[in-house]
């Protein structure tokens, strides 16, 4: 994995931790005021005990704010929806098991923070599969469309950078990518390829300022 | 509103409620205790099908939850008296043996039958609300269990022991009733 990518992603996971610790700890009010906290305390209570009238409002409490929280602490939309969606059917699943006396809003935070770490790590060994198979060469070319595409921009982009070099040099590396090359192979075509090539990079890196 | 929307509080029901039969399935652990009394007691077919009439009922009653679970467990534990208490006198050479030993039989099934009967009703009295219902589960619950200790005495005997459960229960239950109102 390049150097450059590893920091990004070390940094994006640093802040998907703190969002979390944010949700999980000091920001929590802000997820979940105190009213609302002890109404869902009551309702997660009234359902451990097999009121089924708590279940309406209990959903409709939660569902929106383990959205959020896992809007927050992952960084795709559909992993975030997806934790949510295990999250609440877990926190259901084992509403028969909730300890009356214990915090109903950390238990279900813990739950769904559970499930996005889980969908983190999952996401982090796709793409470490991902990287060994195109390092293996083992993915036909144009196999991946993620690969395919960013071939394609790669192709346009080197065309609009060959567009605005002047005529003779486009000649020269026409001429030379075909590899009709004078039949004495003079020393005055390779100096002209060479001009030619660095005015290329010239293009290249004051259009889109990298080599 | 997406259609996974639409479908997700039905996924969270069915969730919930499979949670809570799987709940109620470990609680209902419980009465193997009383399974294994009964068949030590009573090897056969008979409390056999009671066991598994009992299973069935506290599990229903368990997975349901609120005032019929907690009534369960307070059923099983008052119908261990009348399961238990004509064999310890028997056992203990006063049943069974002529006529007049059949008649303390009998007063051990009833008097059995009236301390489940307390024992539900002194539970059903920590209830708030719902007494009925809590009387009623547990009461079925504690005949279910004592019913094949009675059954030394016959139909008789049976009849003495829920007899007993319910005059020393139903006071209570129409104490709680009035006091609802």
């Amino acid at each position: 994995m390049p150097f450059a990518r590893q920091t990004a992603d070390s940094e994006l996971e640093q802040s998907r931790c703190a969002a979390q610790r944010r949700a999980a700890d000091g920001d929590l009010d802000e997820t979940l005021k105190r009213a609302d906290r002890e109404q869902i305390d009551r309702w997660m209570t009234a359902l451990a005990d097999g009121d089924r009238n708590a279940f309406a409002p209990l959903y409709a409490a939660l569902w929106p704010r383990l959205r959020a929280f896992a809007a927050r602490a992952l960084p795709s939309s559909a992993d975030a929806e997806d934790a949510a969606q295990s999250a609440l059917l877990r926190v259901f699943s084992r509403a028969a098991e909730f300890d009356g006396e214990r915090d109903a809003c950390a238990w279900v935070l813990g739950i769904v923070a559970w499930e996005c770490r889980t969908l983190r790590k999952r996401a982090a060994r796709r793409r470490e599969i991902g990287d060994a198979s195109h390092l293996d060469g083992a993915a036909a070319p144009g196999a991946d469309p993620e690969a395919a595409a960013l071939a394609r921009d790669l192709e346009a982009a080197a065309r609009a950078a060959f567009g605005d070099l002047r005529p003779a040099d486009q000649d020269t590396l026409r001429r030379a990518i075909a590899g009709e090359r004078p039949p004495d192979g003079g020393p005055t075509f390779r100096k002209r390829l060479e001009r030619a090539i660095a005015r290329l990079r010239g293009a290249w890196r004051s259009t889109y300022g990298t080599e | 509103m997406a259609p996974s929307d639409i479908s997700l509080p039905r996924k969270a029901r069915r969730a919930y409620e499979l949670g809570r039969l799987r709940s109620a399935a470990l609680r209902a652990l419980r009465v193997l205790p009383v399974a294994a009394l009964m068949l030590w007691m009573h090897p056969g077919p008979q409390a056999l099908a009671l066991l598994g009439v009992l299973a069935v009922t506290v599990l229903a009653l368990l997975w349901r939850g609120g005032a019929y679970g907690r009534a369960a467990t307070t059923g099983l534990l008052a119908g261990a008296v009348p399961l238990v208490a004509p064999v310890l006198v028997r056992s203990g050479g006063h049943c069974c043996i002529a006529g007049l030993c059949a008649a303390i039989c009998m007063v051990a099934c009833v008097g059995a039958g009236l301390v489940a009967g307390a024992v539900v009703a002194l539970r059903a009295g920590r209830e708030r609300g719902e007494h009925g219902t809590f009387m009623a589960s547990a009461a079925f619950v504690a005949g279910l269990t004592g019913v094949l200790g009675c059954t030394v005495m016959g139909a008789a005997g049976i009849l003495g022991m829920l007899a007993g459960l319910l005059v020393a229960s139903v006071p209570v239950a129409v104490r709680g009733a009035l006091a609802a109102r």
